[in-house]
C-alpha cells in the first residue's frame, strides 16, 4: 500500500511538472516568436518592375524561425518581418507557428491538470487508508 | 451626297479606334511561370496552412483608357502544395478537391467595374470541383506599358499585373471536411491570386 501511495505521489509530481511546463512552454516560445510575413521574393528585375519585394504568402503570423538567414531586409506594411519562403523550403526550415505551440500546450495543460486532480484524490484516499 | 459613303467609314474608324485600346495578355505562357501565384489559406486548430501553385494560365483583355477588361484564369488544382505531402494527398482526395476528377479551377469574368486608381470590382463565374457560382471580388490591376523595365523582367510586350483576394465557403463548392477534422479546420478559405499577363 505504501509503495502504491509513493507511486501515486510520484506520478502526481510528474503531472504537476507537466502542468507547469504547459504554462511555461508557451511563455518561453511567445518571447521568441515574431510577427512574420512569408514572401516568395522577386528577382531584381521583377522587384524593379513591380516595386514589391515579392509575392506575400499567407497572412502575417507569430512564428518562430530558427534560421536567421531566412529573414529578408525590411518589414511589411504591418511591421511583420519578411521571411524568404523559397529559402526555407530549400533548406528545410519549418516556421513554427506560436498558435501550434499554444494548441499543444492547451492539450498538455488539460491532460496534466486532469491527471493531477485524479492522482491527488487517489493519493489523499491512500494516505487516509495508511493512517 | 459625297458624305453618305464616308459616314459609315468614319463610324468604323472611330469604332476601330475604340476597340484598338483593348489589349490581350497571356498568363503563364512566358518564362515567368514562378511569378504566377495562386494560394489558398486555411485556418486550422493546430496550424494554419497555405496551399500554393505556380501553375496558373489564362488570357486577359484590358483597355487601359476605358479601364475595363475581361479574362479567364485556370488554376491547376492537382499541383497545389501545402508543404506536407500527406496533407497534399488529403486535399487532392475525393472529399476535398477531388483533383483526379476536377484537376482545374477556373474563373471567368462577366463584368469589370473600375473603382479608383488601380482598384476594380470583378464579377465572374468561379468553378471549383465542378460547381460554378457567380462571385464578385475586389481586384488590383496594374497596366505596365512595354519598357526597358518590362523587358529586363523578361516580358516581351506590355505587362498586366492582376491581384485579388477573397474568401470562399468550402461547402458551396461541394468540398466537405471529413468528420474527424470538423471544427478543427476552417469552413472557409482565403483565395489569393497574383498573375502577370504578357502582351504578345
Amino acid at each position: 500500500m505504501k509503495n502504491l501511495y509513493r507511486a501515486v505521489v510520484g506520478l502526481a509530481a510528474l503531472a504537476a511538472l507537466a502542468l507547469g511546463l504547459g504554462f511555461a512552454g508557451p511563455a518561453y516560445y511567445a518571447s521568441k516568436a515574431e510577427l512574420v510575413q512569408r514572401v516568395k521574393p522577386h528577382d531584381e528585375a521583377m522587384a524593379e518592375l513591380t516595386g514589391e519585394v515579392g509575392t506575400l504568402i499567407g497572412p502575417p503570423e507569430k512564428m518562430i524561425i530558427a534560421d536567421p538567414k531566412a529573414f529578408l531586409e525590411g518589414t511589411g506594411d504591418d511591421g511583420a518581418r519578411l521571411a524568404d519562403d523559397d529559402y526555407m523550403q530549400s533548406n528545410g526550415v519549418y516556421p513554427l507557428q506560436l498558435k501550434s505551440v499554444e494548441a499543444v500546450s492547451n492539450y498538455v495543460r488539460l491532460a496534466s491538470g486532469g491527471a493531477l486532480v485524479l492522482l491527488g484524490v487517489a493519493a489523499f484516499t491512500l494516505r487516509r487508508k495508511l493512517a | 451626297m459625297k458624305l453618305i459613303p464616308i459616314l459609315p467609314l468614319a463610324v468604323f474608324a472611330l469604332a476601330s479606334g475604340a476597340f484598338a485600346q483593348s489589349k490581350n495578355f497571356s498568363v503563364g505562357a512566358s518564362g515567368r511561370a514562378a511569378a504566377q501565384v495562386f494560394t489558398f489559406e486555411s485556418e486550422a486548430e493546430l496550424e494554419d496552412f497555405t496551399g500554393l501553385t505556380h501553375k496558373v494560365t489564362g488570357n486577359l483583355s484590358f483597355d487601359p483608357k476605358a479601364k475595363t477588361g475581361s479574362g479567364r484564369i485556370v488554376v491547376d488544382i492537382a499541383s497545389i502544395d501545402t508543404g506536407i505531402p500527406m496533407r497534399n494527398d488529403h486535399l487532392r482526395g475525393a472529399t476535398w478537391f477531388d483533383a483526379t476528377k476536377f484537376p482545374t479551377a477556373t474563373f471567368e469574368t462577366t463584368k469589370v467595374a473600375h473603382k479608383s486608381g488601380d482598384t476594380y470590382t470583378v464579377t465572374g463565374k468561379l468553378t471549383v470541383k465542378g460547381v460554378t457560382k457567380t462571385i464578385t471580388v475586389p481586384a488590383t490591376v496594374k497596366y505596365m506599358p512595354q519598357s526597358e523595365t518590362t523587358q529586363r523582367a523578361g516580358f516581351k510586350g506590355d505587362v498586366l499585373q492582376v491581384k485579388t483576394s477573397f474568401k470562399v465557403t468550402l461547402k458551396d463548392y461541394n468540398v466537405t471536411i471529413p468528420a474527424p477534422a470538423q471544427g478543427k479546420v476552417g469552413e472557409s478559405v482565403t483565395i489569393k491570386l497574383t498573375v502577370f499577363g504578357s502582351a504578345s
